[in-house]
């Protein structure tokens, strides 16, 4: 049954885009970034890098029906004083995603499958690398080598209220066993608990501004490694932008987003909740053909109630054209703090230069 | 396994029912909201491009070019105020407004297929202008007949063709052709576009059985108001041998203007005989080349006297509108000569020329980022928040993937992480602090 339902399924989703395709309007993003922290001063200091190389192609088949495909290539790198470097590098995973759009803008039918492109049975020597770009304080641009295959599929609605819009979403990520690290010869066969998402979120304009606001809720099953079950917790993430015109040329951007997960297990110990909450200001004039937007940012992690992490971020970000591509050129400049119960404060420094260049 | 059956059946069913035109029509509720928009703000670009869209999308051209040239003004930048006042002027049969518009988009559009149906919007619309101007000028003809062209200004009008052999018959326009492209050469004269005297031939009968009479074609000089015309004919009796001549007729007295060209030559001599006429054109308006301009006049766009008859298929078959066969007779000059480069610049803008339609043009923009904005004119919503981009939103946080981190990065320093590194953070090994980590495998009995 299900062997015959697939095919017209998939016939279905095809047809009403084949009349209006146009896929001459491919989007290419490819989004090389390299990030650097320094943890601790002196000759104790730990430095964790990442050149990480994001890149998405979006194919518009119809007004209705878009597949993007993105994936990463990322190198990674944790240097510790007297210890070797871990390394990781190479293609993480891939994701496949297409978009179906139904009536006027009202729903989106998504479906999408992430492909174990990635790195697997990380040995002792990477694990380092391929775990510490997973942290949700220091943001790295690749933060994982390989999640296993996974398959999601979603709704999501959205309705004018007045002069606001609705939007709301529901997704169910199914996850797969896959072999996460190697000790010698040992493998760990890792099982992500599966994922429920839930989105709410409204926006409107503000006079050529605009204002919105969202908190998206997932909740996951148990993880398993190898036969040992255990949820590290459910995850809120809340985020809000205001985007103000100044003036005739000028711009004002307020965003915040909130990032909490609640407690649980990981593998052998207590997984305490932790909460990072990051906020900033923007403002972005037009010289010319050129977008210049300063910004400074603040980061705050807390970890079971206890502060954990103080970050500064300042940065400028340009945005162009240049022989027909969007260019996003960015570098941003990082100090701080990580605190450890008991310990004295560990100073943190970084520097982030990225550069999104966009076709079409 | 039933109820999977009876899911995929309802979405297959209500996939196949959603009508490829399910858009939401423009109401008079939402051109209300859009009008007070215009109303409480004035000078906002985005609020009279709304507005402009809305008229246009209602069929209302006429008053959509107000709000939309007043977008322009205010926002000359703004892709898509300029590109719906060339749609409202082409509309509105204002061909001259709607290239100026077309080509400020060209110059700020972002939307490459956009850019690229514009261009073959262009042809037709600068055909479409040509036509019309042609019309103008046969219904203004005694007032347009006083005012006289300058010497420089030149019109070489179709060949006369007399050959037995019909195939022949295309090198009216296709000799004209070369000869206005190396007459065009030379700075000082201005060469009245092929378009506008085909338009003025068709407009007044210019060729009745292959022949120019001099009377028409002083009339059709001046009705071009161009100060010189340059007529010839081909006179092919039998075989390969033929006579080329060729006239420059002053149009204000009348009175031809120096000696032409008369010389009998054969078919493969055809491209050296067009080149005497040059010559011999640029002798009777007591004009000399500079070496430069004399080194691209002798440059020969092909040698190959099929790939020109070909070619000059291709150009009756355009003037005709019959743009399928003149895109293959194109092509077919280009692969008997892939050096003729006239010709693929024909097969190119023909091909653009057919894609672009207004409709296509709309659809085009429609489904691109810079056109999100056109949803607003429907939805009523600004562009800064249709419903788009509120959907877009919502699938970006239930379904995120790396294109949604690459596409939020230039709004900020770190896009927040949507989704979790299960392995590292199972592990605890996603800690930046110098804490010490242990991987415990437990591996079971076999």
């Amino acid at each position: 049954m299900r062997q015959r339902i697939l095919p017209i399924v998939l016939l279905a989703g095809l047809a009403a885009p084949l009349a209006a395709q146009d896929p001459s309007n491919t989007a290419i993003i490819l989004d090389p970034q390299y990030v650097s922290y320094k943890l601790g001063t002196g000759s104790a200091a730990r430095t964790i890098t990442q050149l990480g190389v994001p890149f998405a192609v979006i194919v518009p088949f119809s007004d209705r029906f878009n597949i993007d495909i993105s994936s990463s290539y990322a190198n990674s790198q944790v240097k510790v004083p007297g210890t070797a470097t871990s390394t990781i590098t190479g293609l993480t995973d891939s994701q496949v995603r297409g978009n179906f759009t139904l009536g006027d803008n009202a729903a989106v039918i998504t479906l999408g499958v992430n492909l174990p492109t990635g790195q697997y049975k990380v040995p002792d020597g990477q694990q380092a690398a391929a775990g510490q770009i997973g942290n949700d304080f220091l943001i790295y641009p690749v933060t994982s080598m390989g999640n296993g295959l996974a398959a999601t599929g979603g709704l999501g609605f959205a309705w004018p209220i007045g002069d606001w819009n609705l939007g709301i979403g529901a997704s169910f990520r199914y996850s797969t066993a896959f072999d996460a690290y190697q000790v010698q010869t040992s493998v760990l066969r890792f099982t992500p608990g599966n994922e429920s998402r839930v989105r709410v979120g409204l926006d409107r304009p503000i006079g050529d501004g605009s204002f919105n606001v969202s908190v998206t809720y997932s909740k996951f099953g148990k993880d398993q490694a190898d036969s040992t079950t255990f949820a590290t917790g459910d995850r809120a993430l809340a985020q809000a932008a205001l985007a103000v015109p100044v003036g005739t040329n000028s711009d004002i951007l307020l965003s915040a987003w909130d990032l909490y997960r609640g407690s649980g297990q990981q593998l052998g110990a207590p997984s305490p909740w932790e909460n990072v909450g990051n906020a900033g200001i923007a403002l972005g004039w037009r010289a010319g053909d050129v977008y210049i937007q300063p910004n400074i940012e603040e980061r705050i992690w807390n970890v079971d109630g206890n502060k954990a992490g103080l970050l500064t971020n300042v940065g400028l970000r340009l945005r162009f054209d240049w022989i027909g591509l969007s260019m996003n050129p960015s570098a941003t400049y990082s100090i701080g703090s990580l605190y450890t119960i008991g310990q004295p404060a560990t100073d943190v420094t970084g520097f982030k230069a990225s550069l999104l260049i966009r076709l079409h | 396994m039933r109820s999977i059956g009876r899911l995929a059946m309802a979405l297959t069913l209500a996939v196949w029912a959603l009508p490829a035109s399910a858009q939401q029509k423009p109401n008079d509720k939402i051109q209300a909201r859009l009008s007070e928009k215009v109303a409480s703000n004035p000078g906002s670009a985005e609020a009279n491009r709304d507005l402009g869209v809305w008229y246009y999308k209602a069929n209302r051209f006429a008053e959509s070019r107000v709000p939309l040239e007043m977008a322009r003004k205010i926002n000359p930048r703004d892709g898509v105020s300029a590109l719906y006042a060339g749609l409202a002027a082409e509309q509105m049969k204002d061909y001259a407004a709607a290239k100026d518009a077309y080509n400020s988009y060209l110059a700020v559009g972002k939307t490459p297929s956009v850019r690229r149906d514009i261009r073959g919007r262009l042809v037709v619309v600068t055909t479409e202008e040509a036509k019309a101007s042609a019309k103008a000028a046969v219904s203004n003809e005694s007032k347009i007949a006083q005012v006289a062209g300058t010497p420089t200004t030149v019109a070489v009008l179709p060949f006369a063709i007399n050959s037995a052999n019909p195939d022949y018959a295309p090198l009216q326009v296709g000799l004209s052709d070369l000869v206005i492209s190396d007459l065009a050469k030379v700075k000082r004269l201005t060469l009245v576009e092929r378009d506008k005297i085909q338009a003025i031939s068709d407009e007044i009968a210019l060729v009745k059985s292959g022949q120019v009479d001099a009377t028409s074609a002083v009339r059709a000089g001046k009705l071009i108001q161009a100060g010189t015309i340059v007529k010839g004919s081909l006179l092919n009796t039998e075989g390969q041998n033929f006579t080329l001549t060729s006239l420059t007729v002053s149009t204000q007295t009348s009175q031809q203007v120096g000696s032409g060209l008369n010389e009998t030559k054969t078919m493969d001599q055809l491209f050296a005989a067009e080149k005497d006429l040059v010559a011999a054109t640029f002798k009777d308006l007591g004009i000399t080349p500079t070496p430069a301009e004399q080194r691209e006049v002798d440059r020969r766009p092909t040698q190959s006297l099929q790939a020109l008859l070909a070619y000059s298929r291709g150009l009756m078959a355009q003037d005709a509108g019959r743009l399928d066969e003149a895109a293959r007779f194109f092509d077919n000059a280009r692969s008997i000569d892939p050096g003729f480069s006239a010709a693929l610049q024909r097969a190119q803008s023909t091909s653009a020329q057919q894609q672009g339609t207004t409709a296509k043009i709309e659809s085009s923009i429609k489904a691109s980022s810079e056109g999100a904005s056109t949803n607003a004119a429907v939805t009523g919503n600004s562009n800064n928040a249709p419903l788009n981009n509120t959907l877009n939103t919502v699938i970006g946080d239930v379904n995120p993937t790396t294109t949604n981190a690459v596409a939020t990065t230039n709004t900020t320093s770190a896009a927040p992480p949507t989704t979790r590194p299960a392995a590292a953070e199972a592990t605890g090994t996603d800690q930046p602090a110098p804490r010490t980590g242990e991987v415990t495998i437990v591996i079971r009995k076999p």
